[in-house]
């Protein structure tokens, strides 16, 4: 085995590690990427998880801003909150999850979560009425019961009945980059 | 003679060893990236599931404000069903195109932007005469194509206790 060869070999085997190092770098970043991923997935969750236990309107009637149709809550630079006997919704900057401010290895990365309540028309495509008279008289013929669809009629349009609720986390990653995770969710007024 | 013969077949030993040492490792990373690869749905499979099923809910929630809204209307096209006649109670949910999210894409992420799809598949009025109790149960069905391209298919159900009387319009 000559000197040549054998810096030949260890030069060989130097530059066959240049991919594996570059591998990690690579998968130490895509970890930081799905971590922060993770922790916005998880934060949104629990924040609409919240959102869609308040009674509907509840939350613009607690929280204010205006006549809408459209209100957005958690946009400013400090954080905004409401409070039932059983619920708390806390918006706006956040460090990672709230629970767990306690941990020192978490909380490197801040969040803003951000609520947008927007009332949604509510429309049918097809009602299907009968007449009660033509039923009673034809009680075993149903064909003939006086059906009418109220296709796209003004019967069928409702408003004040839905709600869209827009949850959207947004947070800057390592590499600079503004990313956010949105969850969409519709709540309807039930009559009691 | 046979010693130089040795050392002379011995030559490039070590870069031989060195190449399949480097090829070891190339393929040992190219490995580790698939699994990367593949690891990394796990994330947007959670992602997927809560999207969906909040969507399937709103879905659900507004068959079942249909049905109180129209709750007449609902059970005569229940009756005309039992006696042979089904369109109305299909035309009640199922092709109520009002009920359905034909490729929602509004809740969308830096990270997957794919569009999901909800139908109402089916709605059953289930009745105990025994107990003198009847329920709601609805079916909706999500159909979207995930972050692998693959179709997915699934069922979200809601059964709701009814209790029939009489209703009184919204208050202020």
């Amino acid at each position: 085995m000559s000197l040549i060869e054998l810096v030949l070999a260890v030069t060989i085997l130097a530059v066959s590690f240049l991919p594996v190092i570059g591998v990690m770098g690579t998968t130490i970043k895509g970890t930081t990427r799905d971590e922060l991923l993770v922790k916005a997935i998880h934060l949104g969750q629990t924040r609409m998880n919240v959102v869609m236990q308040f009674p509907y309107h509840g939350i613009v009637d607690l929280g204010g801003g205006g006549a809408g149709p459209t209100w957005t809550f958690g946009t400013g630079a400090t954080q905004w909150q409401i409070a039932t006997n059983t619920l708390v919704l806390r918006l706006g900057p956040v460090k990672d999850d709230d629970t767990l401010n306690s941990d020192p290895s978490y909380g490197a990365h801040s969040f803003r979560t951000e609520l947008t309540v927007a009332d949604e028309p509510l429309q049918f495509s097809v009602v299907q009425n009968y007449n009660a008279g033509q039923r009673a008289a034809n009680p075993t013929v149903p064909a003939n019961w006086g059906w009418s669809t109220l296709n796209n009629s003004p019967a069928a349009r409702f408003s004040g009945v839905m709600q869209r609720y827009t949850l959207i986390v947004r947070w800057v990653d390592d590499e600079n980059k503004n990313r956010f995770y949105s969850l969409v969710a519709f709540k309807v007024r039930y009559r009691e | 003679m046979a010693i130089q013969n040795m050392t002379f077949r011995r030559r490039g030993t070590a870069v031989a060893m060195a190449l399949v040492f480097a090829t070891i490792l190339l393929l040992m990373a190219i490995g580790f990236v698939r699994q990367l690869r593949q690891a990394h749905p796990q994330n947007r499979l959670i992602d997927e599931r809560v999207k969906v099923e909040l969507l399937a809910n709103s879905a659900i929630d507004k068959a079942i404000l249909k049905f109180q809204l129209f709750q007449g209307d609902y059970y005569a096209a229940v009756a005309a069903s039992k006696l042979g006649y089904h369109q109305p109670l299909q035309d009640f949910f199922i092709n109520d195109t009002g009920l359905r999210y034909v490729n929602f894409g509004d809740a969308s992420s830096s990270f997957s932007n794919h569009t999901i799809g909800v139908v109402i598949a089916s709605v059953s009025l289930l009745t105990d005469w025994k107990w003198n109790t009847e329920a709601l149960r609805i079916i909706a069905n999500v159909t979207y194509t995930d972050s692998v391209g693959r179709n997915v298919d699934k069922d979200v159900v809601r059964i709701v206790k009814l209790d029939r009387r009489l209703n009184t319009p919204w208050g202020p």
